[in-house]
């Protein structure tokens, strides 16, 4: 019976495809776990510098300054923020497709696209269908670290006040749980001014040195702060997603295992049946 | 008063304190219990805490100790609200 040999390396195949995805799961499950817990980490100086940014609007407009002009927009910056690594399920090809539709609505509008990729997945396929990836942070995942992230930042910052770009977008995984993504188009910038100023409950602050200059420091931190955001947002995302996708791919494998050792047994009791038939028939025809 | 200090980080400090020297972009100042409201911007430099108590259990590894209970950390730049005797130092 060479079913018989067939089915036996099918089954091991199998079983060590559930146990590598099994193994990437509870990796994956670990550094969710570091992801969530820099997310939260994270959030209380995002919140307090959003406070000081309401505090600040309620007497000065932040959109007066240089990152709040609004300009026709000729040039467009797309950030797309997508993971190293595949195997995520629908994690990547979400942003992708999202920034895909950005890229496409903004060329019929006659206004040229450019793609900052943060992420390999984003910039290999980005790149293999035709659109114009300027630049891209491959490495930035490895090490999450609030400097670099701040450089990047800059960089974008700097080509907007130099009017290279008239108008940034970010498109993005938002983590929500270990088991569900939203995924998010933000404006980055110009800056959008602050919703629901209620000046009633705002302290009588000194400034110092200025209103004016704080609101200079401020804003680019701000934005900082949005990319970082962003940036751990999509990193636990993309834990959140392999993990969930690998427990499906787990699932499924030990689906096929059993179905496979079902047939394999019965395909095993049908040899020993048939031998035992053969025998007994040799022995019949003996006596 | 209550000073906090956070980075993007993380938490590197919340508890009492007695005073708070910073890198004000003006030069340096200090912040004393019950100040009024205040918001400044910070430049690199170091901030300089003066506890009420030696810290005892954990301390951040950010935090550099000069005595008992004066230490001091490093900071890029940064922004530092006080209100209702409650000091939040966003640090870089």
């Amino acid at each position: 019976m060479a079913n018989l040999k067939e089915l036996r390396t099918r089954i091991t195949s199998v079983g060590s495809t559930m146990q590598i995805t099994s193994a990437m799961k509870m990796v994956s499950a670990a550094k969710l776990k570091k992801a969530q817990d820099a997310i939260t980490q994270m959030r209380p100086y995002a919140d307090k510098l959003q406070d000081i940014l309401v505090n600040i609007s309620a007497t000065l407009d932040p959109t007066e300054g240089a990152y709040g002009e609004q300009r026709d927009v000729k040039k467009v910056l797309l950030i797309v923020i997508t993971s190293n690594k595949g195997l995520c399920g629908a994690f990547n090809t979400n942003v992708i497709k999202q920034a895909k539709r950005l890229a496409d609505n903004y060329t019929k509008q006659g206004v040229s696209v450019s793609i900052l990729a943060i992420g390999k997945k984003g910039r290999d396929t980005l790149k293999k269908d035709g659109y114009q990836v300027d630049a891209d942070h491959i490495d930035i995942f490895k090490e999450l670290r609030p400097e670099e992230v701040g450089a990047i930042a800059l960089g974008v910052m700097e080509q907007f006040l130099n009017r290279e770009v008239d108008r940034v977008d970010m498109v993005y995984n938002q983590f929500k749980n270990a088991a569900s993504q939203n995924l998010m188009t933000e404006q980055f910038l110009p800056i959008k001014p602050v919703e629901n100023v209620d000046a009633s409950n705002l302290g009588d602050y000194i400034y110092e040195p200025g209103q004016k200059e704080i609101l200079e420091t401020l804003i680019p931190q701000t934005l900082k702060t949005q990319l970082l955001k962003g940036m751990l947002d999509s990193f636990a995302s993309e834990h959140g997603a392999r993990m969930t996708t690998m427990h499906k791919a787990t699932d499924n494998a030990k689906e096929i295992r059993d179905d496979l050792k079902l047939e394999y047994n019965k395909a095993r009791q049908a040899a020993i049946t048939n031998e035992i038939l053969e025998i007994v028939g040799g022995a019949d025809a003996l006596g | 008063m209550i000073l906090e200090i956070i980075t993007p980080n993380k938490a590197i400090y919340n508890g009492e304190a007695k005073a708070v020297q910073l890198p004000g972009k003006d030069g340096l100042f200090q912040i004393l219990d019950n100040h009024a409201p205040i918001i400044a911007a910070l430049k690199k430099g170091s901030i300089k805490l003066e506890l009420k108590a030696p810290l005892s259990g954990k301390i951040q590894p950010e935090l550099q100790k000069i005595s008992d209970t004066v230490y001091s950390i490093d900071v890029l730049g940064g922004m530092v609200e006080m209100n209702n005797n409650v000091i939040t130092v966003l640090a870089d």
